[in-house]
């Protein structure tokens, strides 16, 4: 067992609720903080004194560092956050929805400061912990989809590159996560091809959760997405990616 | 002290610090704090009890378990509450802060030309410490335990009783070997030994089989104040026994000072260490040893107390050593007549497990006095023993057994070396009610039940 005290936010669907799972199997004892009371419950019944559920809304800001202690309370300590809580709400065609925007930058970038920022200053305090941010390859260029979406993500991306660097020398780790299309209900609907499956995709996360950086989750990513990154715009706003 | 405590009094994140166990094998993230006096004491009691939190002591963090650790605990040290606060010359006394060192102690008493009765292998305990688990010396079999010397005691109670109590008084009994568990020592008095110069006159025998080690000690009669013997890794009981009394003055003696001047080679002497981790090397070392003490056998030197009495001080971060792993030390007392066959079959379970001991000290006791007790009319041996990376649930196994051979030799475990004992095997080393009595006293002195440590929660002591 790597990481014998979890807490993953987001975890009652996709990514997030495979990685508790894959979690529990490993040994590790995990706080999960979600909407979804009846999958939280479901988790704690299964496995009694492993799963800690937390029934909360990630955007709920108040009072995250006392929330964060009763959760390290009931673990007994903290070695690894995982921030896989997100949201894709897709404005159609050259549609623009601003409604949809706020609840994407709130729920992917602002809560994710929140949260990260209070386990940012406990693991800065204790010397010890990894954070994990589950970003996107949507996050690496402006895109003509989703350009909220795409840009709360990079947003993420810069800020837990912050995180790394400020922490690092603290001896915390902090790895982002940047996977593309997964199988999940949040990818559901949407046309993307060759979704990675959400089992895969949480396994593979866990083997680079002790790697600080930026991590894709293929090797084919890591060229084709490096690829696109170097790309000039001037020829980048003639594709149709 | 290990952690820099914060000084502000509130449970925030800044407050938070990662505490290891001595041995590197457990750790726990707490909100350390460093009290300044009693009322920052009973301030933090009162912070425990609105958050729900309890409070853990952690000394000097010099205990190999969990004894002083607490997950999510408030961590109290008494770095505040050191020093030399009062000597009597007429009783030979001397009153220290709860929070002051062995090493303080011993550098002040030298002074005066005195010294502890009781020291551990360790002069960097501090005196609460020693209060809190009785700690022993070499010298046990004639001078008993740390306890057996105190004057008396200062305590703050979790309910605010600030008060001092002598040995004849039965809090007092329930507070030494309490593990910190049922008051915090502020202030200790000691009887001092007094000593006419600051070395010992060190005999040393090379012995080859577990029969002559046990014949040796057997056979001493009390001629000795203090006998240890260094037990080799070969498993056969081969090792070298040292034996020491007083010694005169000489003109030429200088005071020593102790532990502190540590140069290169002792500061990054623990290097050298590790490769004595790999069993060829460690028997080869073993065996120049033996070989080295051969030549000096059959004379007697002189050591100053220092040297004597805390060896592996001198080598600074030798805990080290045992990185990448941890260091864990099984220490049992077991009753005379069923030591020598106990000791030899834990040294070939270790050896077979594949945790040769890296080193092994034999030495001979008398039955402690305690509450609990740890200590009985036999000999203890602590083997330190290597655990790797990946080698844990192997360590568990190994750990089972030896706890389970001491049971069936009628021994104790001495708790403040221990963090791998089971509630269960815990109970069945304690005779009668004994632990009835004891958690009477915790529900006495700490109704609220604030203090606690890992230690208590993993095996139950105060319920």
């Amino acid at each position: 067992m790597t990481y014998p005290k979890v807490l993953v936010i987001g975890g009652t669907s996709g990514i997030g609720l495979e990685l508790v799972k894959q979690l529990l199997l490993s040994g590790s004892k995990v706080a999960v903080i979600g909407r979804n009371e009846s999958i939280l419950n479901c988790l704690a019944s299964e496995h009694q004194n492993e799963v800690f559920p937390f029934v909360r809304d990630v955007t709920d800001h108040d009072q995250i560092p006392d929330y964060l202690s009763r959760i390290a309370e009931q673990l007994g300590g903290l070695d690894l956050v995982i921030y896989s809580a997100g949201l894709l709400l897709d404005a159609e065609g050259q549609q623009f929805n601003f409604e949809n925007d706020q609840k994407m930058i709130e729920v992917n970038y602002l809560a994710a400061v929140a949260w990260l920022n209070a386990v940012a200053e406990r693991f800065q305090a204790v010397g010890h912990g990894t954070i994990v941010g589950i970003g996107s390859v949507a996050g690496d260029r402006g895109r003509r989809a989703r350009p909220v979406y795409g840009s709360t993500k990079a947003a993420l991306h810069t800020y837990l590159e912050s995180l790394r660097n400020r922490l690092n020398r603290h001896g915390v780790k902090v790895v982002t996560i940047k996977p593309g299309p997964v199988d999940t209900p949040m990818t559901k609907g949407h046309a993307f091809k060759n979704k990675m499956p959400v089992e895969v995709a949480a396994k593979k996360i866990l083997k680079l959760a002790n790697r600080p950086g930026e991590h894709y989750l293929l090797l084919t990513h890591k060229i084709i997405f490096n690829a696109i990154k170097i790309t000039p715009s001037w020829i980048f706003k003639h594709l149709n990616i | 002290m290990d952690f820099q405590a914060s000084q502000h009094l509130t449970l925030e994140a800044k407050s938070l610090r990662r505490l290891e166990a001595f041995g590197r094998g457990d750790r726990s993230d707490c909100y350390a704090f460093a009290p300044q006096s009693e009322d920052d004491l009973l301030e933090i009691f009162d912070l425990a009890r609105k958050s729900g939190k309890q409070i853990v002591l952690r000394g000097a963090g010099r205990s190999y378990g969990d004894a002083s650790l607490g997950d999510e605990m408030i961590a109290l040290t008494l770095e505040n509450f050191s020093g030399i606060v009062d000597w009597d010359h007429d009783a030979q006394s001397v009153t220290a802060g709860g929070g002051c060192t062995l090493l303080e102690l011993c550098r002040f008493g030298l002074q005066l030309g005195w010294w502890p009765p009781v020291v551990s292998g360790t002069s960097l305990t501090t005196l609460a410490g020693a209060v809190a688990m009785d700690i022993h010396g070499k010298n046990n079999f004639l001078f008993g335990t740390f306890c057996d010397h105190v004057i008396k005691i200062k305590i703050v109670q979790t309910n605010g009783t600030v008060k001092t109590i002598a040995p004849d008084s039965p809090e007092f009994q329930a507070i030494r070997a309490g593990f910190g568990l049922m008051a915090i020592v502020t202030e200790v008095t000691i009887k001092m030994k007094p000593v006419t110069s600051a070395f010992v006159g060190v005999t040393k025998l090379i012995l080859k089989t577990w029969e002559q080690q046990f014949g040796t000690f057997n056979s001493l009669d009390n001629s000795y104040e203090s006998t240890v013997s260094w037990i080799s890794s070969f498993g056969n009981g081969s090792g070298i026994f040292e034996a020491a009394n007083p010694s005169e003055k000489s003109e030429d003696d200088v005071i020593p000072y102790g532990p502190v001047d540590q140069n290169f080679s002792s500061s990054y002497g623990y290097y050298a260490l590790r490769l004595m981790l790999s069993d060829f090397l460690l028997r080869q070392a073993s065996n120049l040893r033996l070989m080295q003490a051969q030549r000096e056998s059959k004379t007697s030197g002189r050591l100053d107390l220092y040297s004597f009495n805390f060896q592996l001080d001198k080598l600074n971060n030798w805990d080290k050593a045992y990185i990448p792993g941890y260091l864990v030390q099984f220490q049992s007392c077991i009753p005379v007549e069923n030591a020598e066959d106990t000791f030899q079959r834990q040294f070939e379970m270790c050896t077979t497990s594949g945790f040769t001991p890296r080193l092994a000290v034999l030495k001979r006791h008398r039955p402690s006095t305690t509450l609990l007790p740890y200590l009985n009319d036999g000999f203890s041996l602590a083997m330190d023993l290597h655990c790797p990376p990946g080698k844990e649930q192997k360590m568990r196994i190994l750990y089972e057994k030896l706890a389970e051979s001491t049971l069936a030799g009628r021994g104790n475990f001495y708790l403040a070396k221990d963090f791998l004992l089971t509630e269960e095997q815990f109970k069945r080393s304690i005779p009668g009610d004994k632990l009835g009595f004891f958690r009477a006293w915790k529900h006495q002195l700490d109704p609220e039940n604030l203090l606690n440590s890992k230690l208590n929660l993993r095996l139950k002591i105060a319920g």
